[in-house]
């Protein structure tokens, strides 16, 4: 994965988490989650802006968004 | 915890597929070791080549299924788009190899039993070196359940076993672990130490031979 260093170095600074049994990088404080096939596909850059953006509720960083149940399952799981 | 329909319909599949699972790898072994008896024969002292097959579990095969989604969780709307005939490494057959150079005559010796199978190399992602060879396709004994050999080089592929029997045989979950972004740094740092290791004794291995 090009770049994969300075990826992990990105989301270690902001306070992302692995989830292993999700295999998802994830901020419970910025309700973000990040796939990482998401990751491997997109670069440096891309991941930093999301990582800046700032919604009003929880988002998937998906190849393919998953469906709501889904979704919701994994916050289940990483708000443990 | 809810019960999964598409884990229990998976579940299903792979034991009415274990009887085609087994007579193919049955099939691949037997052809493999076959093919590659002359080299096995030659009589070279620093050459070592192991080949060994295995049934993949059932609940390996459906991890293998569920890893595949992002977030690892199956669709349950779309049970009966998963099917364990996906997987292409249901049977499957793996030569350990050393030296590095006697990789390319096993390829070559298979690829004529073979050659109408697919390639589709292990590669590491950051310096896309190849890790290992792997092809797959059907064998006469199931039009159902293709099998799949991997050519790996020898210390590569210890280091595979150990890793699957240490740690991911035991405990499946930490399988995930793996695929982390850190683990997959260190495991680069591995495969470099490795390579550069058996480099270094094939050098040796052939500056002794010019001398003889």
């Amino acid at each position: 994965m090009p770049g994969r260093g300075r990826k992990l170095d990105l989301l270690k600074r902001t306070g992302f988490r692995y989830h292993f049994d999700r295999e998802v990088y994830y901020n419970r404080r910025l309700r973000k989650v990040f796939s990482l096939e998401w990751i491997e596909d997109n670069d440096e850059a891309l991941l930093d802006r999301r990582i800046r953006e700032r919604p009003a509720e929880w988002q998937f960083y998906f190849i393919v968004p998953p469906k709501e149940a889904i979704q919701e399952s994994i916050i289940r799981e990483i708000s443990r | 915890m809810t019960r999964s329909v598409v884990e229990d319909k998976l579940r299903g599949e792979y034991f009415e597929l274990l009887p085609d699972i087994r007579r193919v790898t049955e099939e691949l072994e037997t052809r493999v070791r076959n093919a590659v008896l002359p080299i096995v024969l030659e009589r070279d002292e620093y050459k070592l080549i192991t080949v060994t097959s295995r049934v993949k579990e059932c609940q390996s095969a459906i991890d293998s299924i569920k890893r595949r989604e992002e977030g690892n969780e199956f669709d349950e709307s779309l049970a009966a788009e998963y099917t364990l005939t996906s997987l292409k490494d249901l049977a499957g057959v793996r030569l350990l190899v050393f030296p590095n150079s006697k990789v390319a005559d096993l390829d070559e010796a298979l690829r004529q039993t073979f050659s109408d199978w697919t390639s589709d190399p292990v590669v590491d992602d950051d310096s896309q070196q190849v890790l290992a060879l792997k092809y797959d396709g059907y064998c006469d004994s199931s039009n159902m359940v293709t099998g799949e050999y991997q050519i790996v080089p020898m210390l590569i592929g210890l280091f595979w076993e150990v890793e699957h029997t240490a740690i991911y045989k035991p405990i499946p979950r930490l399988k995930g672990v793996a695929r982390s972004l850190e683990m997959q740094e260190k495991k680069e740092m591995v495969y470099s130490a490795l390579n550069a290791f058996t480099e270094e004794f094939e050098n040796l291995l052939n500056e002794e031979e010019a001398v003889e």
